[in-house]
């Protein structure tokens, strides 16, 4: 049975729902050594500001029970050296090449929409909900007036399909959702991480330098089935699903709920097989199951 | 190129109160790894998601040596495996030390559990080489260094054995005049490294540590602040994929 994998989202067709979430695998680069990444439908890959970025003061990792936190800050060596360095590596592999853009003012974001609005890369990822830098990030995601503004803002100088990621960290996500459509996106991405703390109690002081950074890892993934889940059934957009999935299991939560990809993060830390695991996981699933096309099983959850 | 897969043990002991030893069959591993390198382990308990990183004490034909302290669940569990069961490993990660091309005589300055990877790196040195090895309590691994020709000068902050004190203070006491360092330890001793060494206009190496997550420069996780060659500004320079090993000249201590 020749089951079909592809998936669209704004016109981009990816040859399986499976992508990276931006932040947890460099510029594809750091992975291509154990795995080919012709196998994934899409790499997503670290913020980028239109000027080079230091980040935060380290410690930036602690480990939780079953996930983690991180505080790095966005640090990332800026849109030029992006488009001069990380695009040609990309474009060697058959994969479609997501851009997570970040800023700390408007004006910065929409910087980097336009330097990459003549380049090869075939979609856009506004990162509007990163909760470890103190301007731009988180800020601009939280309240549906503001994500709008933003949102229209940057669909002006992005030429390429525009997805918004979300952050959980809101009353009600469907208002944010309906907000960024209404600014303009293509699709939607989430969640983001939630804001967490660990800390060591024999030193008696957070363990990182920040004390407060973003949750990731399987805790956060039925929060993010349900947002998911809420988004799919409030507003007619494509969704790419992401928060602690780390099995074909997981990931077809995620598209039962209703999204259209999903993304793997954290997970890839523990395996870094986990992105190619997945996708085989759901081939077999669906071949196992007669399902011809992964539109079959998209958002059957009433 | 680093390989990501299982590893089989062949051997796991304590050798000394809270410190082990294991060795691992990883051929492809030991065929590429130098001095200075790390490997990641993959628990397989799913409450411990991030590898453990390990610096490597013995690079064999076909095996890797590592001495880890039991410091949470993790490497409890990584002590109750025995020989003949697997575990999955990646490696070799990050730069290692840069050895010398010409023969020279080596300073080398290791702390507690950052003593391990300089074992490999003195087997492979050519040259004088002096081994100043600090420990809070007992000692471990000292006759493998004089086995290996260094000379070797021992501190134990309880006085146990050797110098009562830091290493540090051993070495100011001590006339050595090597022409380059390479040292791995606790934070604190390794920028006293780097001061010394900056006041006595030796080249120093010091290989670093920092929390990590992923352990091959994806993740951004583990920086260390290091001055910009040519400019007046500095960047967190990745200490898994960049170093872990740091011209000590280079390092700014400021954090």
């Amino acid at each position: 049975m020749n089951n079909n994998m592809e998936v669209s989202i704004a016109g981009i067709t990816l040859k399986n729902p499976v992508t990276t979430a931006s932040g947890t695998f460099g510029s594809g680069r750091e992975y291509s050594e154990h795995i080919d990444l012709n196998c994934l439908g899409g790499i997503t890959v670290k913020g980028i500001s239109d000027e080079p970025w230091k980040g935060n003061p380290v410690p930036r990792i602690a480990e939780t029970r079953g996930g983690m936190l991180n505080s790095i800050g966005l640090q990332n060596p800026g849109v030029k050296h992006f488009i001069d360095n990380d695009i040609p590596f990309l474009r060697q592999y058959d994969t479609k090449i997501i851009v997570n853009i970040c800023g700390h003012t408007l004006t910065q974001y929409c910087s980097v929409a336009e330097r990459l609005s003549n380049c090869d890369v075939d979609l856009l990822e506004l990162n509007i909900s990163c909760p470890n830098v103190e301007e731009g990030g988180l800020s601009f995601g939280t309240k549906p007036h503001v994500v709008e503004s933003v949102v229209k803002a940057v669909r002006h100088y992005a030429k390429q399909p525009l997805i918004v990621k979300l952050s959980p960290e809101v009353t009600d996500i469907t208002e944010i959702a309906k907000a960024a459509v209404s600014g303009g996106a293509d699709a939607l991405s989430l969640i983001n991480t939630l804001r967490g703390m660990k800390i060591d109690i024999r030193n008696r002081k957070a363990i990182l330098a920040n004390k407060i950074g973003g949750y990731s890892g399987p805790g956060i993934m039925p929060i993010a089935v349900r947002m998911v889940y809420e988004v799919c059934k409030a507003v007619d957009m494509p969704v790419i699903g992401m928060g602690g999935i780390s099995s074909f299991e997981d990931a077809l939560e995620f598209i039962m709920a209703g999204a259209t990809a999903i993304a793997v993060g954290t997970a890839t830390f523990n395996n870094p097989y986990a992105t190619v695991e997945i996708i085989d996981g759901i081939q077999q699933y669906m071949a196992e199951n007669h399902i011809a096309s992964i539109d079959k099983i998209r958002g059957i959850i009433d | 190129m680093s390989t990501y897969g299982i590893a089989t043990i062949c051997n796991n002991m304590e050798i000394v109160s809270g410190i082990w030893q294991m060795e691992l069959y990883a051929p492809r591993i030991a065929a590429e790894a130098i001095p200075g390198q790390f490997i990641n382990l993959y628990s397989d308990d799913n409450t411990l998601l991030l590898p453990r990183p390990m610096s490597l004490s013995a690079i064999l034909s076909d095996r890797l040596q590592i001495i880890y302290r039991i410091v949470g669940k993790g490497t409890k569990q990584f002590s109750a495996l025995h020989r003949g069961e697997q575990i999955k490993i990646m490696g070799p990660l990050g730069n290692g030390f840069m050895l010398p091309d010409v023969q020279k005589h080596s300073i080398v300055i290791g702390g507690g559990l950052g003593i391990p990877p300089l074992l490999e790196l003195v087997r492979q040195l050519k040259g004088k080489t002096d081994a100043f090895l600090g420990f809070s309590q007992k000692p471990f691994l000292t006759e493998n260094f004089e086995q290996l020709g260094a000379s070797v000068y021992v501190a134990t902050q309880d006085g146990c054995n050797g110098y009562r004190g830091n290493v540090m203070e051993l070495l100011e006491n001590t006339a050595s005049d090597g022409d380059i360092i390479f040292a791995c330890g606790p934070r604190p001793m390794l920028r006293s490294v780097s001061e010394w060494a900056g006041r006595h206009s030796i080249p120093s190496q010091l290989s670093m540590e920092e929390r990590m997550a992923c352990g091959l420069g994806a993740c951004l996780g583990c920086v260390v602040k290091v001055q910009r060659k040519g400019a007046d500004d500095w960047e967190y320079l990745k200490v898994c994929k960049d170093g872990p090993v740091f011209w000590g000249a280079e390092v700014i201590w400021d954090e």
